[in-house]
């Protein structure tokens, strides 16, 4: 339900959004018209699912581990961390650690080996996408 | 006669071999890893082929698109994480038999699937190319509208659990489609100023993050795959399969033929339909999803079938189906030959010789994806946590790769998290990442043919194909629910 409320809110925001957006005269229709639509209907099926939901009185989700939430929530800021930082730090370090921490996270312990794995495993990567795509990837601290 | 030694002159020689030999490896490890997309494969190798004669530079780029097409399914399968928009159908059924430790069956059924809708497409291609070319060029915004709408519709109606649940993902999907610049006016929607999302939210990183970060992110993934049963990877396909999904074959592979010939509508399209009319047609339809066998075949022959199909337009009328096309379109323009209506005219040598060209492509992709498979499938022996942190990397170089935008991570790893927020939620992936794709393509021909009807929406009822097509795939909705719902009544009982 929790869900459904959120998308409910992204909607009215995109409804509120779409009412700023300049109409031209050739087309009747309009830059507004295709997403106020798509969200009036989703905010309609998001108060029908809620309705439902609340009739069938769901039985609550059994509850997942504490460990088990922890390290799913660990894993998504060492990833929004990774993307911050990739820029400033440099692909290969960045990716390095970032395969360490995943490594770690997931329950391996040897932390130098997990690193060691993540910094060979990101210069491969950067040797083929760098070296032989001619992709441009960030050197950071190496530059 | 002649035609036959002109194009045994073109193509039996080494340098047409070789090249071909190459390309499909390429394109098969370029598939494989996701965010790399047959496009980027081609576009990254068309500068390589300057200096090539025009046979083995079109040899080699085949060679490509055809093995990055399947090459995405092999980490689909093995890893639920699809390598190319297409693919993303194939991890449905293809990783549940994984899971349970038939990863070999399901590879080695995907490659003769592969080569079955390759053959059928490439056969198709050669003696029905006109006519469908005829058929492609009358459909309208209209029609392109309707078919959009349709796929959505359906992919929505075989997603398990609820329909609402569905269509709000599809509809989230929707709306999502619609930021960036407006196809029609320009206008830049739902941006808040950056500039990384002008063009629209980009498909790779959006596919990376549901499919790879998602997998990341589950804790759960690293004991259920280490716990799995061993591999029983076989190189070729069992009879049984073979006769099991024949018919699953054939069907799919016409399908996807004249679903790739329709210009804008590609592989991605053809295996979503190709797998919700299987399902729906098949006796073992509740199996689809926990790893039904024909499930599998059914996108792999579609979708493969659909890359012969682009090849219609392109070759025949000058126009490309899908963007790999678009690549391969202007490879032919740098190599001074103009595809359209007078290349089998001008040059038939040269057009029969390409026809041959796609045919031994798909045979080459096959023969390597029998080979690749098993390299493929020892990997899932190594420890999946080392496996995990090379998918996030993989993962992140991928999003990368495409524009070389760092901001293409943090959107790919911000559409991880409402991957995993949509699982726990039972809100289905598949009708939110085919709404994505299709979102643009359906608005803006919604919004053609308005202003082509000066404003009637009668243009929906009006012409006979939208109409065909809409009311056939609302009476498959209303059927497929139908037909849920009896299961899920029975099941209770």
């Amino acid at each position: 339900m929790k869900t459904d409320i959120f998308i409910i809110a992204l909607c009215v925001s995109a409804i509120v959004a779409a009412a700023g957006f300049p109409k031209v005269s050739a087309d009747a229709f309009g830059s507004a018209a295709f997403p106020a639509a798509v969200a009036s209907l989703a905010i309609i099926l998001c108060l029908a699912d809620i309705f439902f939901e609340i009739k069938k009185r769901k039985k609550t989700p059994s509850k997942r581990e504490k460990r088990e939430v922890r390290a799913e929530l660990l894993l998504m800021a060492a990833a929004l961390a990774y993307a911050l930082l990739m820029p400033v730090i440099g692909f290969v370090v960045s990716t390095g650690l970032a395969m360490a921490a995943v490594l770690k996270i997931s329950g391996y312990d040897n932390f130098l080996r997990a690193f060691a794995f993540g910094l060979g495993f990101a210069l491969c990567l950067y040797a083929v996408f760098a070296l032989l795509m001619d992709i441009y990837m960030p050197c950071g601290l190496l530059n | 006669m002649e035609i036959f030694q002109q194009i045994a002159a073109n193509a039996f020689n080494a340098p047409f071999f070789g090249a071909l030999l190459f390309g499909a490896l390429f394109g098969l490890v370029i598939g494989a890893i996701p965010g790399l997309s047959a496009t980027m494969g081609i576009a990254l190798l068309i500068p390589f082929t300057f200096d090539m004669p025009f046979m083995p530079a079109m040899a080699m780029l085949l060679g490509v698109y055809f093995g990055a097409v399947y090459g995405g399914s092999i980490t689909a399968i093995l890893f639920n994480t699809p390598g190319t928009p297409a693919s993303a159908a194939t991890t449905f059924d293809g990783y549940p038999l994984m899971q349970k430790g038939q990863a070999g069956r399901a590879l080695s059924v995907a490659a003769f699937s592969m080569l079955c809708g390759g053959v059928t497409g490439s056969l198709m291609l050669i003696f029905l190319a006109p006519q469908i070319s005829g058929a492609a060029l009358k459909l309208g915004p209209a029609e392109f509208f309707a078919m959009a709408l349709c796929a959505v519709g359906i992919i929505a109606a075989v997603s398990d659990g609820s329909f609402i649940k569905a269509s709000v993902a599809a509809l989230c999907g929707l709306l999502l489609s619609a930021v960036g610049m407006d196809g029609l006016t320009g206008y830049p929607r739902y941006i808040f100023g950056s500039a990384s999302v002008m063009d629209g939210v980009p498909f790779i990183p959006v596919l990376i993050g549901l499919f790879a970060f998602t997998e990341v992110f589950n804790p759960a993934s690293q004991e259920t795959q280490q716990t799995s049963a061993p591999i029983g990877f076989c190189a070729l396909p069992k009879l049984a399969d073979i006769i099991n999904t024949a018919w699953t074959n054939i069907k799919s592979a016409i399908l996807g033929v004249f679903v790739g010939a329709a210009p804008g509508a590609g592989a991605d399209i053809a295996a979503f339909m190709s797998y919700g009319m299987a399902k729906q047609s098949a006796k073992e339809g509740e199996e689809f999803g926990k790893g039904e066998i024909k499930g599998v075949a059914a996108v792999e022959s579609a979708k493969t079938a659909a890359t012969s199909g682009a090849m219609i337009p392109l070759l025949s009328l000058g126009i490309p189906g899908d963007s790999v096309t678009a690549v391969l379109i202007g490879a032919f323009i740098l190599h001074g030959l103009q595809p359209g209506p007078l290349l089998f005219e001008k040059h038939p040598d040269i057009s029969y010789s390409i026809l041959f060209a796609v045919m031994l492509a798909h045979i080459t992709v096959f023969v390597f994806a029998i080979f690749i498979s098993k390299w493929m499938a020892l990997a899932l022996k190594m420890d999946m946590r080392f496996l995990k942190a090379a998918i996030f990397a993989l993962a992140a170089v991928g999003a990368y790769g495409l524009r070389g935008n760092p901001a293409d991570i943090l959107i790919a790893v911000v559409f991880g998290i409402v991957g995993v927020v949509m699982k726990r939620n039972s809100y289905p992936v598949a009708p939110f990442l085919l709404a994505l794709i299709l979102g643009s393509m359906a608005e803006v021909n919604f919004r053609r043919a308005l202003i082509l009807s000066d404003g009637a929406y009668s243009f929906l009822w009006d012409r006979p194909i939208t109409l065909c097509i809409l009311a056939a795939s609302a009476a498959l909705i209303v059927f497929i629910r139908i037909k849920a719902a009896r299961f899920k009544r029975k099941a209770a009982k």
